[in-house]
């Protein structure tokens, strides 16, 4: 997750920016500026995902489309540290690296010309190149000015230094015949190619006249197509194909160390595309080159790193939304890449903020819980609140007894998520001394919802196990117990043990001892709650024992509790 | 604040993100970090040896340190980028065509710049890297008052005679801005020159590409790309290049550099094929530069030797490689470069495809020792026997409907007896098998110099084409007769 951004509030480090234009187009044409600035330099500052560059896309769109509709065309001169519009100075600053004019100058940009009928793709298309300098990116193929050139611009024109030609009014292209013209004019020139390169020439024996003929429209379209950018991902499988032909080919001088680099880069492409066809082809690929001893090694990382958390975080992100199941091909790619996965999928989901991501992560944990129980089991007790619950949740809907072994390990964690997640668990568990005590461990919570929780379902569950856990803990709480506690605690007695809880109703109600007459008044609305959900003859008896003795709040709750234990023995609900 | 769970991507951010990922990728981070360290390090040193010139003698002492390190820096970038071609214009510093960050408080590239000046100079290319003595000879040379005539002359002569023949010097140069040469008033025929000097330019570039490969470094597109873009705006006057394969001869002046030639025109070829089938100019621009490269793996050498046909492909993938950096470009390039000569059937890329049919378009039709193998006529006919099996057809259909029955460079004799070079393609339907020609011959058999051109639409009729053999016969009567002298030409058919 990346972290949050307040847009509004200006970042103390950097120094204000000049407002600037004495004219309202100046100052719209200043506007439009600052936002293109804020909004190429925010991601030298934030993750593309943060909500703050959102802001500041929604700001650069209403600044510009305010410009366009109130002034017009947008004819920015780009100087090295300012730019003008008609001579009016709409932007200043003199700071090398944070001023947007001078990286635009030093780039070669001179001038830029936004139309008023501008497209918002345009306007992106034109933030995307400046923030691929801002952020400081220098590609191997494409400078700033070949970027622009090949943004194809309908609404924007550039005017940008293409290069430098030898100056003719000067007169210096006398000498280029002695000393060779600009760009690096061939002088001395060590390879030769063979005298027979590219030969032997095609045999063709016979001829065909040619003549005129129109292609249809289609067809061309078609083969444009192919050179789109979505079938990249297909470019990137035939390339490594053919790499890992030539690899295995002993005729051939390619070793598998030179072509990983590649492979890697390509790896990371598909990745990023998260086109799990490829994906898995590229994987699978890798998986069958036969390899000496000695590289298999280096083969063996390369492929687990299609699987590691890294690749399944982009790949689970690539799932379109609102698919709960990991798709065949994902499966299938984690099933190839030998390695333990599981502490990649909760790393995954760990970080994965969407439902819909979560929801395909858990799927591939279901798919491997039985094979990697145990593991996921190990993984509980350290990992966060809710990767914890998510593992526990899958358990639960795979295998509830190793989800209760699960709880019975993470019994340690007193996070109230887990807990209520581990009470999902003993809901549906088979009841066990096991189980029992660990009702007991969750009626002992920090957290009065869990407690209140689990002391529900001991009564529900006839958690026998339950039993000394919840007396220990009425008889130490007894003193800070309010009625609807002690109401809990007496239906979580009588239900999880029906014949000790009577006779410790009774104690309570009828101490021993020469002198005793009522016990401490909780433990005696404990016991009247409990007795009234019990099926026993002396009930009516001992609740009216305890309704003469007590005072008038507990002589109420007795009635109350009369009435209930009738409806009991008549077999309606309690 | 928005819960983090509730915040989803919008797609323009998503495009974004997406966008600079792909950038990064396909940075060579550290490739980049040394070229501009050493290149800001050889400026500044450059200068400050300058400086140190105005009160120092090159031999004192002082230059010691400074001339090591300088002679030590030339070699660490000839080391990455081969020979180096220093330019200064207009304030900025190129190295190679990588701009240099200069350091302001040495006056940045304007000082460096201000000096070279002086000797009317722009620039200087070092060959090979240079020795220490070297510097200090060079410095003495540049540090010469220049004469009032002719001072890059005598630069370069001074350079000459103290034993500097590897390095040369450039003239001054400008900054060219995008859309000037439209809002310049058009001379005539300057469309064809600047195409001519851009091509003359392509070739140089792409025999330092070969020699940059061959010596192990890093493939660097970039200033090819550039020079691949100027062809892709002048595609509409590139066929009239491959009209006239002696352009690019003389200025390259070199008979073993016909592979930078064949590149060249295999990549004019191919940009006018995709220009036809209506691809994008960034696609044309990754078309090109595959195509300069496609023929690359034979500056490998296998224990000292070229590869064989069969493996100049994956050797020439090999070498590109060693480029580091995800880009589709590059992807398409090593697969283009792979798979040019498959054929159509086995499924190449569309890029591999094209390059093909160029490909072997120019393979049947360059010059070579003994004649080109067919005229370029009798090339298309036979390259059209095969559409379909070994050519893309459609792919060739558009060479054929872009170049036309008689293709720029096809020598036809007419009926009347002239002799005529045609030097256009197909300029309407009507005039697929009438192209516009240039005169060589008149009916008596003189060799007219510079002929005037001969529409073949207003008139004259072709009697035939003259054969690949007969017509290199005639260029190199050409070349190498003068025009008085020259035998008459063999009676048509």
């Amino acid at each position: 997750m990346t972290e949050p951004a307040h847009p509004e509030t200006p970042d103390p480090q950097e120094p204000a920016e000049l407002r600037l234009g004495h004219t309202p187009r100046g100052t719209a044409a200043n506007a439009v500026v600052l936002a293109l600035t804020r909004a190429a330099r925010s991601f030298l500052l934030y993750d593309p995902k943060n909500e703050a560059i959102r802001h500041f896309l929604d700001v650069l769109r209403e600044t510009v489309e305010g410009y366009c509709e109130e002034h017009g065309d947008l004819p920015l001169v780009v100087r090295p540290f300012e730019l003008v519009v008609d001579g009016e100075v709409v932007y200043l600053d003199r700071d090398r690296e944070r001023s947007l004019a001078f990286r635009l100058y030093r780039d070669g940009v001179r001038k830029v010309s936004l139309r008023a009928d501008v497209t918002w793709p345009e306007v992106l298309k034109l933030l995307e190149v400046l923030s691929v300098r801002f952020v400081g990116v220098r590609q191997t193929e494409d400078d700033m000015v070949v970027l622009l050139w090949k943004a194809g611009f309908q609404h924007v024109e550039i005017e940008a230094v293409e290069g430098f030609v030898p100056d003719e009014e000067l007169g210096s292209d006398q000498l280029t015949d002695d000393v060779g013209g600009a760009g690096g004019a061939s002088r001395g020139h060590q390879v030769d190619a063979p005298a027979d390169f590219d030969l032997p020439a095609p045999v063709l024996r016979s001829r065909q006249p040619v003549e005129l003929r129109e292609l249809p429209d289609h067809w061309r379209e078609g083969l444009v197509a192919e050179d789109a950018v979505s079938h990249l991902p297909e470019l990137c499988q035939l390339l490594v194909d053919a790499l890992l032909r030539l690899v295995a080919d002993p005729t051939e001088a390619l070793e598998f160390s030179e072509v990983v680099p590649q492979l890697r880069e390509l790896r990371d492409f598909v990745l990023t595309e998260a086109h799990l066809p490829v994906v898995l082809r590229f994987a699978g690929s890798l998986a069958r080159l036969e390899l000496p001893e000695a590289q298999r090694r280096e083969r063996d990382q390369l492929l687990a790193s299609f699987a590691d958390r890294r690749a399944l975080a982009r790949l689970v992100h690539g799932v379109p939304r609102g698919v709960v199941e990991a798709p065949q091909e994902l499966v299938d790619l984690v099933a190839l890449v030998n390695e333990d996965h599981l502490e990649a999928l909760v790393a995954v989901l760990e970080a994965e903020t969407s439902e819909s991501s979560r929801r395909v992560v858990r799927s591939l944990v279901e798919r491997h819980v039985q094979a990697e129980g145990e593991a996921i089991i190990k993984c509980i007790p350290g990992a966060s609140s809710a990767v914890a619950c998510e593992l526990l949740r899958t358990l639960r809907y795979v295998n509830v007894s190793r989800a209760v072994e699960a709880v019975r390990v993470s019994a340690g964690r007193s996070d109230e998520e887990f807990e209520s997640a581990a009470l999902r668990v003993l809901e549906v568990a088979e009841l066990s001394p096991v189980v029992g005590a660990l009702f007991g461990t969750y009626v002992n919570s920090t957290h009065a919802p869990i407690r209140a929780h689990a002391l529900r379902l001991v009564a529900t569950r006839h958690a026998q196990g339950a039993f000394p856990a919840v007396l220990d803990r009425v008889k130490r709480e007894q003193l800070r117990l309010n009625p609807l506690d002690a109401e809990a605690y007496g239906e979580a007695l009588a239900g999880a043990d029906p014949a000790r809880a009577h006779e410790v109703f009774r104690d309570w109600i009828r101490p021993k001892g020469f002198f005793a007459v009522l016990g401490p008044p909780m433990l005696s609305w404990v016991a009247v709650s409990g007795l009234s959900v019990l099926r026993m003859d002396d009930v009516e008896e001992l609740i009216q024992h305890a309704a003469k003795k007590a005072g008038s709040e507990l002589q109420r709750h007795c009635t109350a509790c009369m009435v209930r234990h009738r409806r009991v023995i008549r077999g309606a609900r309690p | 604040m928005t819960d983090p769970s509730d915040f989803e991507l919008s797609p323009d951010q998503e495009s974004l993100g997406k966008a600079l990922d792909a950038a990064r990728a396909g940075e060579d981070k550290e490739l980049a970090q040394q070229v501009r360290d050493s290149g800001e390090h050889f400026v500044r040193l450059l200068t400050g040896l300058w400086r140190l010139m105005r009160t120092h003698d090159p031999e004192n002492d002082a230059f010691g340190g400074p001339v090591t390190e300088f002679a030590r820096v030339v070699q660490q970038l000839f080391d990455l980028l081969g020979p180096l071609q220093m330019v200064c214009v207009e304030g900025q510093v190129y190295v190679n065509d990588v701009r240099i960050r200069t350091d302001e408080r040495m006056g940045g590239g304007a000082d460096l710049e201000q000096e070279l000046r002086k000797h009317s100079c722009g620039g200087l290319r070092f060959e090979v890297p240079i020795t220490e003595p070297h510097v200090r000879s060079m410095l003495h040379v540049l540090a010469a008052t220049p004469p009032a005539e002719d001072p890059l002359r005598a630069l370069q002569q001074g350079l000459r005679e103290a034993g500097l023949e590897s390095i040369s010097v450039n003239g001054l140069f400008r900054l060219r801005v995008s859309g000037e040469d439209a809002a310049r008033p058009a001379r005539a025929g300057s469309a064809g020159v600047e195409l001519h000097q851009t091509l003359s330019r392509a070739t140089g570039l792409v025999a330092d590409a070969w020699d940059n490969l061959a010596a192990g470094r890093t493939p660097n597109p970039l200033p090819l790309r550039r020079m691949v873009n100027d062809i892709v705006d002048g595609a509409a006057a590139a066929e009239d290049v491959l009209a006239d394969e002696d352009a690019s001869d003389v200025e390259l002046g070199r008979s073993d550099a016909a592979y930078a030639r064949h590149s060249l025109r295999v990549c004019t070829l191919s940009v006018l094929i995709g220009v036809e089938l209506g691809l994008s100019p960034p696609a044309l621009s990754d078309l090109g530069v595959a195509a300069m490269f496609h023929d690359v793996g034979y500056a490998a050498r296998e224990g000292g030797f070229a590869p064989p046909f069969e493996r100049h492909g994956s050797a020439g993938a090999r070498m590109l490689l060693r480029q580091r950096g995800f880009h589709a470009a590059k992807l398409k390039r090593i697969l283009a470069t792979l798979q040019h000569h498959d054929d159509a059937a086995q499924g190449p890329i569309l890029l591999a495809r094209i390059i093909h049919v160029a490909d072997d378009f120019d393979t049947l039709t360059r010059r070579r020792t003994g004649g080109a193998l067919y005229s370029p006529a009798e090339a298309l006919e036979r390259m059209n026997a095969a559409a379909g099996r070994r050519y893309d057809p459609g792919l060739l259909q558009l060479l054929v409907n872009r170049i036309g029955k008689y293709p720029p460079g096809t020598l036809l004799r007419l009926r009347d007896g002239r002799w005529v070079l045609s030097i256009s393609g197909v300029r309407s339907p009507e005039t697929f098998a009438r192209p516009l020609c240039r005169l060589v011959r008149m009916p008596d058999g003189q060799f007219v110099e510079v002929g005037p051109e001969v529409d073949l639409a207003l008139g004259g009729a072709i009697a035939d084409v003259v054969p690949s053999r007969e017509a290199e016969r005639e260029a190199w009567l050409r070349r190498s007769l003068p025009p008085r002298s020259l035998p008459p030409p063999p009676s048509s058919k």
